[in-house]
């Protein structure tokens, strides 16, 4: 028996070593990765990130905003700070992560919000965070039920990979569609599928709004502000046959404008915009596709052109 | 609690220490302390499941002291009694979680202006209820045709039902085997734990690296059957014969490898079944202990193979669709136990059905051409079964078919990157086919063991996909 004991926990004490030096690899090769994902958080948390214009939002907000649009219109720099399957709760946190790192302030934040926004916020999508939850400010966030990690992640070499495959989904497998970003943008090809019947997975279409979620929104909203950035809050455009289907979209856009008031922040809502109704803009009902997101970027650049000039 | 698990890592050194440290002054202590453990170990599913399988050992162990007394008295009457009571009454169960719904949804089908939902019930199938159930029923079987003496201790019979490794998912043991060894004492034997964990990493590398990444493609694949070639169909059917064998074989290493930690010995649930060379053989390769008792308590007493041509095929269709309808309550079981016999039936009329007894190649390195053909034959005879028993219903079976047999089964697939994995796993099974477990044998370079391992243990990490339960444990 000692001699099994022995044996076991020299075994485990290689492993323990070896997994450490294999952790480290991994996470280094996921780092270097080229996808959108992960380019996107090494730009921010190696301080890459000091552009005038940030935005901020999910998987909408990745798609929609063309930094190179919103350079050449605005004369301002910009930085697409969108995350896949994320809603506020994340974004803030984003927020926080890049604040933290950056060299200065932005003059405009532009936060793409949508019907799920400020709903409860389940995990989707956490894996991304894999590499880094080592960093304290991220794993603060990720500390919580609803998300996919635990101690075990953080303390345990390689731990936090084992059943995670989605991790080299997004470093290896999606980099293929979304590699080498231009300023965290890559956009979407493709053209709608009008003749489809099932638009969007039934519990997509509900939204009981998240009151903590509202909370720190607004409290972001006015940190934000008094930080010295303006912040214009944007509903982007929907493929018009799919609005009726969303459930307390009016609430929803009321609630965006209440928001905007208190804060001193702008509500630009592009759900009745002709881009709507063109289904050449679309890749499928809630995301524009990168002819969509040029029209949309040069738009919404010019009707932010009275407020830089105050910037 | 599942053996891929973070809990089940804790479970198990924590279980390991106590049972070797602190419960090994006495056998009773200890067999107590398995009972714990193991009813902690199922408990963690549902601790509601716990009160059926207290009920189910304990009529099991007072029939046996009943019959024993009824026999001592030469009332082999109430013995029998006692006897087809306890085997009522344990299946009555097991129908009622596993079955009820399905014969009144199957009574509303054929009588439709009948039907009242407000009788059907709404209940959850107890993780492992067929195979506990069954490894009760065994006991007082054996007991009743003399095979084993009841024992008077319950604290050892728990042990011997509720064993957690076996518990969930076999191997179904037999009293004749199990129980004898939780009434003696257990010595730790070092190259038998050596040699169980060896057996576990194996297992969990079939579940975790092959099971659960066939188990991804083949998924995608069902759930869109009419957006697949044939082609494509025909390679997912190939990965799911795949991921239901690493699924249930790697569970049974585990399981076996896992008792041996604590100086049991379980019996093999698998030998190589996709070597084999016709239908019978691969009947007797697979999921061993349940064909066995099949056999043994079914088979044999309706006259097995030494009757009539009529009642052989009347006792193989039994067989085959009991043993169908063992593994759920849909009809698509029913109709793969069928299939299985109609392959079955040619075998045993022209006393063919045991040709094969021995391992295939056992004294060359690689089979004949016709052995060959052979294997890939038996192999698709099989597959083609899997289609059946993983559809929902038959109608998505007929689909499957359909999809298959058609033009676009001349097209170029799919392909999964699980097809490296089925390679390694094969390879290592052939090489090791004459062996008790396929990493029994190991290389006598320290270097080269510490490197097979720590490349297996990094595979299941780093390959691992989120698939968490075992197939049979819907079971």
């Amino acid at each position: 028996m000692r001699l099994f004991l022995k044996k076991t926990i020299f075994y485990f004490t290689i492993w323990l070593a070896f997994s450490t030096i294999v952790d480290f690899f991994v996470t280094r090769t996921i780092r270097g990765s080229s996808s959108r994902a992960i380019r996107v958080w090494e730009d921010v948390l190696n301080s890459k990130i000091n552009e005038d214009i940030i935005i901020l939002g999910s998987s909408r907000a990745c798609d929609h905003y063309n930094p190179a649009v919103f350079d050449s219109i605005t004369g301002f720099t910009s930085y697409n700070l969108g995350q896949h399957g994320k809603k506020i709760d994340m974004d803030i946190l984003r927020y926080n992560i890049f604040k933290k790192y950056a060299k200065h302030q932005p003059k405009i934040i532009i936060w793409d919000v949508h019907g799920q926004s400020i709903c409860f916020s389940d995990g989707w999508y956490d894996g991304i965070f894999t590499p880094y939850l080592y960093k304290k400010e991220i794993w603060s966030h990720l500390d919580s039920p609803q998300h996919d990690f635990n101690i075990f992640d953080r303390i345990i070499p390689l731990y936090r990979y084992w059943k995670k495959p989605y991790i080299f989904n997004y470093a290896f497998k999606n980099a293929r569609n979304d590699a080498n970003p231009y300023k965290g943008y890559v956009g979407e090809g493709g053209i709608i599928d009008t003749t489809a019947t099932k638009l969007f997975e039934a519990n997509d279409l509900k939204c009981t709004i998240d009151s903590s979620i509202l909370a720190s929104f607004k409290n972001t909203l006015l940190k934000m502000r008094n930080d010295g950035s303006f912040v214009v809050l944007v509903y982007s455009p929907l493929y018009y046959k799919g609005v009726p289907l969303l459930i307390g979209t009016n609430e929803i856009v009321s609630t965006y404008q209440r928001i905007a008031n208190e804060s001193g922040s702008i509500f630009i809502n592009y759900l009745q915009d002709s881009i709507c109704k063109n289904e050449q803009y679309f890749t499928q009902y809630v995301h524009l596709n990168k002819e969509g997101a040029n029209v949309f970027s040069h738009n919404l650049a010019k009707r932010l052109i009275p407020y830089i000039n105050q910037q | 609690m599942i053996f891929n698990s973070p809990e089940f890592l804790l479970f198990l050194p924590i279980v390991f220490l106590l049972y070797w440290f602190v419960f090994k002054k006495s056998v009773k202590l200890q067999n107590f302390f398995v009972v714990v453990a193991s009813y902690f170990f199922y408990g963690w599913w549902d601790w509601r499941f716990l009160f059926l399988i207290a009920i189910t050992s304990f009529c099991s162990w007072a029939s046996g002291l009943l019959i024993e007394k009824y026999r001592a008295s030469q009332n082999t009457r109430k013995a029998k009694v006692v006897n087809i009571s306890n085997i009522v009454l344990n299946l009555l169960i097991l129908g009622v979680f596993k079955y009820y719904n399905f014969f009144v949804e199957t009574f509303f089908d054929i009588f439709p202006t009948l039907r009242n939902d407000h009788i059907l019930i709404s209940v959850i199938l107890p993780v492992g209820i067929s195979f506990y159930t069954f490894q009760a029923l065994s006991y007082t079987i054996d007991v009743y045709r003399g095979k084993i003496e009841p024992t008077k201790d319950i604290i050892a019979f728990f042990a011997f039902v509720s064993f957690f490794p076996q518990l969930v998912a076999g191997p179904i043991e037999r009293a004749t085997n199990l129980l004898p060894q939780f009434q003696q004492k257990r010595t730790f034997d070092y190259a038998a734990a050596v040699d169980g964990c060896r057996q576990m990493l194996w297992g969990f590398f079939k579940k975790m690296v092959v099971a659960d990444n066939c188990a991804v493609f083949v998924d995608q694949v069902w759930d869109d059957i009419p957006s697949f070639s044939g082609s494509t169909l025909l390679v997912a059917a190939i990965l799911f014969s795949f991921q239901i064998y690493c699924d249930f074989s790697g569970y049974s290493d585990i399981a076996i490898g896992c008792a041996k930690l604590f100086g049991i010995k379980l019996k093999r649930n698998f030998n190589n079944p996709y070597f084999s060379r016709d239908i019978a053989e691969f009947w007797r390769r697979w999921h061993i202990s349940l064909t066995t008792w099949f056999r043994d308590y079914i088979y044999i007493p309706l006259g097995g193979s030494r009757t009539t041509k009529a009642k052989i095929v009347r006792n193989t269709f039994i067989i085959f669709l009991v043993s169908g309808f063992w593994h759920g309550a849909n009809w698509t079981f029913i109709i793969w136990g069928a299939f299985h016999a109609l392959l079955f039936l040619p075998l045993i009329l022209l006393g063919k059905n045991r040709k094969y007894t021995d391992n295939i190649a056992s004294n060359r390195s690689f089979p004949t051409f016709k052995e060959l053909l052979q294997i890939l034959l038996t192999f698709l005879l099989a597959t083609f079964g899997w289609i059946i028993f993983r559809s929902d219903d038959i109608t998505q079976a007929l689909q499957f078919f359909k999809g298959i047999f058609n033009k676009s089964i001349i097209s170029i697939p799919m392909i999964s990157k699980c097809f490296i994995f089925i390679a390694i796993m094969l390879i290592v099974e052939w090489i090791n086919r004459n062996n008790e477990h396929e990493f029994q044998k190991q290389s006598r370079y320290r270097v080269v063991r510490y490197v097979i391992y720590y490349t297996i243990m990094l595979s299941i990490v780093l390959l691992s996909t989120q698939q968490e339960t075992f197939i049979y444990f819907q079971f």
